[in-house]
């Protein structure tokens, strides 16, 4: 009852567009690209975090290649 | 400062995307004020998701889904290819992403304060507006938390959006008025 009162008391707009596909073409129409600077930001930072440099997400994204090509490897053993 | 080679945003099928993998998410960022009137908006669609594995277990599927890569700084213009999943997310408080659909953010949060403390799923989706596009219905982040996550984080871009949104947070609480 909680949940469904929540839900009535929210604000509700409706947007102007008809359509999603509507909306996506005004988007495309109208907006900036977005920022290129907008790259990853490591997880459990402190005050302002830091956007991860080349290195810490190639280093990030080998570890996981890594563990996702073990796994696979394991699945294949186990016949999976 | 713009990126010349992000690509279109394809909002239905990012959109119908995370509702078919029953993602919990609330939008936020300037799409998520757009959606509330906003004029000025960037073409990358910002979510800040529940924070729990088997959301993003789901936002993992999505972002498969959609043929995502990875932004590196100085990397291919493409993104960088890497097997997704919710605990790889789970490493990044901000994950960027090059899909098919366009680019996608994934944040743990938005900043709420000075300190940088964050406004997470929770607490965005109980203050969250509801809306109605297409026939979907999408929570997005109250203007007051957009506009908060903005000063906080004081970038040019944050500070030419600033003047909108208030004036559209100004409105809105004078319409609820009745004034």
């Amino acid at each position: 009852m909680a949940q469904v009162q929540s839900e009535i008391s929210r604000r509700r707009v409706q947007s102007r567009f008809g359509s999603l596909a509507e909306w996506s073409d005004w988007l495309n129409a109208h907006a900036s690209p977005a920022r290129p600077d907008d790259t990853p930001v490591l997880a459990d930072q402190t005050g302002r975090p830091r956007r991860a440099g080349r290195e810490e997400l190639m280093a990030l994204v080998e570890h996981q290649r890594a563990r996702y090509a073990a796994d696979s490897a394991g699945a294949r053993r186990r016949g999976e | 400062m713009s990126d010349p080679d992000a690509p279109p945003l394809d909002g239905a099928a990012m959109l119908a995307a995370l509702e078919r993998h029953d993602v919990a998410f609330v939008a936020v960022g300037q799409l998520a004020a757009q959606w509330q009137g906003a004029e000025h908006v960037t073409r990358d669609f910002d979510i800040c998701p529940a924070w729990h594995a088997e959301n993003l277990d789901r936002v993992a599927s999505v972002l498969r889904e959609l043929g995502a890569r990875l932004k590196v700084p100085d990397g291919p213009v493409a993104g960088v290819e890497v097997p997704i999943d919710g605990a790889f997310l789970r490493r990044l408080e901000v994950s960027t992403w090059r899909t098919d659909a366009g680019d996608l953010d994934v944040l743990m949060g938005i900043p709420r304060d000075n300190e940088w403390n964050l406004a997470r799923y929770e607490r965005l989706r109980d203050r969250a507006v509801l809306v109605g596009i297409g026939g979907v219905t999408v929570m997005a982040a109250a203007l007051d938390d957009i506009i908060r996550s903005k000063e906080v984080a004081d970038r040019p871009p944050d500070r030419e959006a600033l003047p909108e949104l208030r004036r559209l947070r100004d409105r809105t609480i004078d319409r609820d008025a009745g004034l």
